[in-house]
């Protein structure tokens, strides 16, 4: 099945299932659970549904596209469920069937890993699914976000598109996916990883980079005092760009790195604290 | 009484492989108390298990608990009524909390208290159904785990959500309700059959049914399958399959339908070191390594599925790309290795901590390599090859190979060893061989060079972390000096390497810089450490049933003197003799003398102070077998030391008989106070037998 088409199936089955088709957000992010649709989605007690594709940076794991399971920038896809359904690993299931996948032919194991995010002060509970030994899908039940009990409980389920797609395709190098017929994922993104490669190894301005941290971090606290939450978060989602490109150039120390994570996490805390005020006062915790 | 079997099954999405074994465990001990409990009559129980499934199946249960009357025992009778014949305050609480009547309150008569109220509680029959929801609501409800989530509504705690119930009696539903899923006598096949709502009629048809469905319940089963298809690729392809225990139990709770995926992959991937390979298919895989008969990998190995046969290229291929996938990563890291120039290691090295307080793992190194040094001169051992290349230690430490997978540390300097200019087959395993053993049935160091570097680079650990004070408590032993001062043990022992213990600390605590060292005395050390390692023996010896008696006998002796294989052959001894009459009778006179001349030191006899016959024969006797008892105890014949010494139990006793050690003559006295010493002291080499129990 070309990249694309999965694309189109998965949202096609998503929609079925009664999730909004949200876009991806237009700031850089290291995963779709920096999306607001995730992040705030999951705070409040108002059921939410919603799938999209979500582009995620990780400027660490750039390879100048030398290797053929490592990208600097990749996408996943994205479903967030609250409350999950009590079908939700069939329903999961189903979705690989409606992408071409017989379950009878394959062999699927689900292996336990607890999804973190210490930078969000996001964790769950959940696996890895693997697909005949290949990772093709992280599934947690989030327990808490911002560092926030959550409740009702939301599922994610997040895809590896290109992994799932290298699967489907039988390619050993993601550079070697179909597109479509006549074009290639490397058509598309090989030089732009090269160019990205060099950019977050060598060329990024690290003391810039540093500077953008401090002033994103001080527009949070202003923008939350002036009540708004969403443009504050846009702040948070780029300083923790920023210090993903600051851990690529390998320049933090591990408690340097250890203290802007946590001066993120309280970043990202003062915005679910204000977005749960202004919408659930009576979850005011 | 009609009886039936009872059948629970739980569906819970995949539950984690390592939480299956404890809640097995629990769920047995639970239900069984509660069942206990329940005044049911039931048979016998048996739990199963697979990553979806915590199933109970209870044998001829019958069908419905008696009516019963308990009667409870109150407060004494006079508190039933005051004065005016009212109830009091206290009889209408106790009543209440009877859930009776307070007019129905009796007075009985109960042993030892007397008159008491008493409360006649009935409880009524109840049906099997209904006593063994409760049963089986709160088995769950009780059940640990080492992580749990909440999924739904009313927030149950579980290690992940559960989906399911199937609770039969005989062929009635057990009501149960758990977490908000109510029980039916339905359940579900494997995803491959499509999770599949299969009917189940009676606990006996359960196993059936699932079976054609290809679920394999019966956790035996299902591991016995693994251990089929395992001996069938061995049989087949006449190879050694890696039947690692752990691995087994993985799969075991990976799948309900286990089917064998044989992999061919290409032979340049066995340039990798086999362990790497192995660790990759084990830990990063689930598969299993295959080898020939003189232990080489071959290029396959097996992979179990979950499962039936069908679409068995799809998984194969599946299997082979991920395999390739995770060994390209592991070549990229062993290329890069021995790439690397040597010098770039011991750079690293020296910026790598050992410890805070006692430096980086390059001092580490410099330290090992003189104790090193020292106990190959005291061993008359001239190796001069394995002291340059200890200085190679630790520099896998800093490779990349070991950065990725931790747990190939020091196998790794075997693959790198011709970086290092090492050519020496032994020697190369010496410095590979540095952490064994690592468990107390691990493997041990292969040969002597291999066991004075391990013991030099365990004791360096041990004593640093001693002088610092990092002295493990409770479950806190974070550098595992448990797991090395057993690991110094069994080296000694089973190595046979004939150091003695002492002599390791005193040239470990020896090659520490002045700063360090000062931070604790020696002789503080020495008692710390040796005390510390002796625990440790202890529990050895114990886990081998030796009693603790003997144990604390020589306890204080090891103490001082810190000889392991001394302190194995007086253990030996003294299990072997524990029971002998000789040496029942001359260790309770040993008590006896131990309390005379407890506080008393000198030893020094005059016979001219002698005044009766028995102090002579005693003493001469004393005088008689010293020599030979010190003798044996110098060459370790504890054994013919303590024969030596029983044939004193004669004179010993004829002396306790007839001569009066208490006398008013104090210098007679005191000279038979000394007489007693010497004799105690015959013994001082082999153990405090007065603390020999009987």
């Amino acid at each position: 099945m070309h990249f694309q088409n999965l694309i189109n199936k998965l949202n096609e089955y998503w929609i079925k299932q009664g999730c909004i088709m949200v876009q991806p957000y237009d700031i850089e992010k290291g995963a779709g659970t920096f999306n607001p649709a995730t992040f705030f989605g999951v705070l409040t007690s108002k059921p939410w549904a919603a799938c999209y594709v979500e582009p995620s940076r990780r400027p660490g794991d750039a390879r100048f596209a030398a290797n053929p399971n490592r990208l600097g920038k990749y996408y996943q896809y994205q479903v967030i469920i609250k409350p999950p359904h009590k079908d939700i690993q069939k329903i999961y299931l189903n979705s690989l069937i409606a992408i071409g996948i017989n379950l009878t032919e394959h062999d699927i194991k689900w292996v336990e890993d607890d999804w973190e995010s210490p930078t969000l002060g996001a964790n769950g509970i959940g696996w890895e699914v693997w697909l005949d030994g290949m990772e093709v899908t992280q599934f947690t039940y989030f327990q808490q976000m911002a560092s926030y009990q959550l409740f009702p409980i939301t599922v994610e389920i997040t895809y590896g598109l290109e992994r799932l797609c290298m699967f489907s395709q039988k390619k050993n190098n993601v550079f070697d996916i179909k597109w479509n017929e006549k074009i290639t994922y490397g058509d598309v993104h090989s030089e732009m990883e090269k160019q990205f490669s060099a950019y977050s190894f060598e060329f990024s301005d690290i003391q810039r980079l540093r500077n953008e941290f401090d002033y994103y971090e001080s527009q949070v606290a202003f923008l939350i005092d002036k009540g708004l939450y969403y443009p504050a978060y846009d702040m948070v989602m780029k300083a923790s760009h920023s210090f993903n490109l600051l851990m690529a150039r390998g320049t933090l120390s591990v408690a340097e790195r250890a203290n802007l994570i946590k001066r993120i996490r309280d970043m990202a805390r003062l915005c679910a604290k204000l977005y749960i005020e202004k919408n659930e006062p009576e979850l005011k915790k | 009484m009609n009886k039936n079997d009872v059948l629970f099954e739980l569906t819970v999405e995949n539950i984690p492989q390592r939480f299956v074994v404890g809640a097995k465990e629990q769920l047995f001990k639970k239900v069984t108390e509660l069942m206990s409990k329940s005044r049911l009559e039931f048979g016998d129980v048996n739990v199963y298990a697979t990553y979806r499934r915590l199933t109970v199946v209870i044998k001829n249960v019958s069908s419905k608990t008696e009516k019963i009357i308990e009667k409870i025992y109150g407060p004494s009778a006079r508190l039933l009524k005051d004065e005016k014949g009212n109830f009091t305050k206290a009889a209408e609480g106790f009543a209440r909390s009877c859930g009776v009547k307070v007019e129905s309150l009796k007075i009985e008569t109960v042993e030892k208290k007397g008159d008491v109220i008493c409360a006649e509680k009935i409880i009524n029959a109840q049906k099997a159904e209904k006593v063994l929801a409760s049963v089986f609501e709160q088995a769950v409800k009780e059940l640990e785990f080492p992580k749990s989530m909440i999924w739904e509504d009313s927030k149950f705690v579980f290690a992940r959500p559960i989906r399911n119930i199937l609770a039969i009696y005989g062929n009635k539903i057990i009501p149960i309700n758990i977490a908000g899923v109510k029980s039916s006598k339905n359940t579900f096949t494997s995803y491959f059959t499509g999770f599949k709502s299969v009917s189940v009629r009676t606990p006996q048809d359960y196993m059936k049914i699932l079976e054609k469905n290809h679920v394999i319940v019966d956790d035996l089963k299902r591991k016995n399958s693994i251990i089929r298809i395992i001996e069938g690729v061995e049989a087949f392809s006449k190879c050694v399959v890696n039947k690692d225990e752990d691995l087994i139990e993985e799969n075991l709770y990976l799948c309900e339908h286990p089917s064998g995926v044989v992999v061919k992959f290409p032979s340049e991937f066995l340039k990798l070191p086999k362990e790497l390979l192995n660790l990759v298919m084990k830990k990063q895989l689930k598969f299993f390594s295959c080898y020939d008969k003189k232990g080489n990998m071959l290029p396959f190995f097996l992979g179990i599925r979950d499962g039936v046969s069908k679409g068995h290229k799809n998984v194969e291929e599946g299997f082979l790309n991920v395999f390739k996938a995770r060994c390209s990563d592991a070549i990229f890291f062993y290329d890069t290795d021995m790439k690397t120039d040597v010098s770039v290691f011991e750079e690293k090295l020296k910026k790598l901590l050992f410890q805070k307080e006692l430096g980086t793992m390059y001092d580490k190194t410099l330290r090992v390599k003189s104790v090193l040094e020292s106990v190959l001169k005291e061993l008359n051992i001239e190796k001069k090859e394995l002291s340059d290349a200890s200085s190679f230690i630790y520099y896998d430490l800093v490779s990349s190979v070991v950065n990725e997978f931790s747990e190939l540390e020091g196998i790794m300097n075997y693959y790198y060893s011709s970086k290092y200019g090492v050519e020496d087959e032994e020697i190369k395993r010496a410095i590979s061989e540095i952490y064994l053993p690592n468990s107390s049935d691990s493997k041990l160091p292969s040969n002597i060079y291999s066991a004075v570097l391990s013991l030099s680079h365990k004791i360096d650990t041990l004593v640093g972390d001693f002088i610092i004070g990092a002295i493990p408590s409770g479950s806190n032993d974070p550098h595992g000096l448990r797991r090395y001062a057993v690991g110094i043990f069994r080296i000694i022992k089973e190595n046979a390497v004939p150091i003695s213990l002492l002599k390791l600390i005193e040239f470990s605590y020896n090659s520490y810089p002045q700063d360090i060292k000062k931070k604790k005395d020696f002789n503080i050390l020495k008692a710390e450490l040796l005390d510390f390692i002796y625990q440790r023996i202890e529990s050895i010896f114990e886990a081998e049933g030796v009693s603790l008696d003997i144990l604390n006998s020589v306890k204080s002796i090891f103490v001082r003197e810190g000889d392991i294989i001394r302190i194995i052959e007086r253990i030996k001894t003294l299990v072997n003799i524990k029971n002998k009459e000789d040496f029942r009778n001359i260790s309770l006179l040993y008590k006896r003398l131990k309390n005379i001349c407890k506080d008393f030191e000198k030893t020094e006899v005059k016979e001219t102070l002698f005044e009766k016959e028995e102090e002579k024969i005693l003493y001469d006797y004393a005088c008689r077998i010293e020599p030979s008892v010190n003798k044996f105890c110098k060459e370790k014949e504890y054994l013919k030391a303590v024969n030596e010494i029983t044939a004193i139990n004669k004179p010993l006793e004829d002396f306790f008989k007839n001569v009066m050690v208490m006398t008013e003559k104090e210098d007679v006295k005191k000279n038979r106070l000394a007489l007693l010493k010497k004799i105690y002291n015959l013994f001082s080499e082999i153990s405090d037998i007065s603390q020999i129990v009987y």
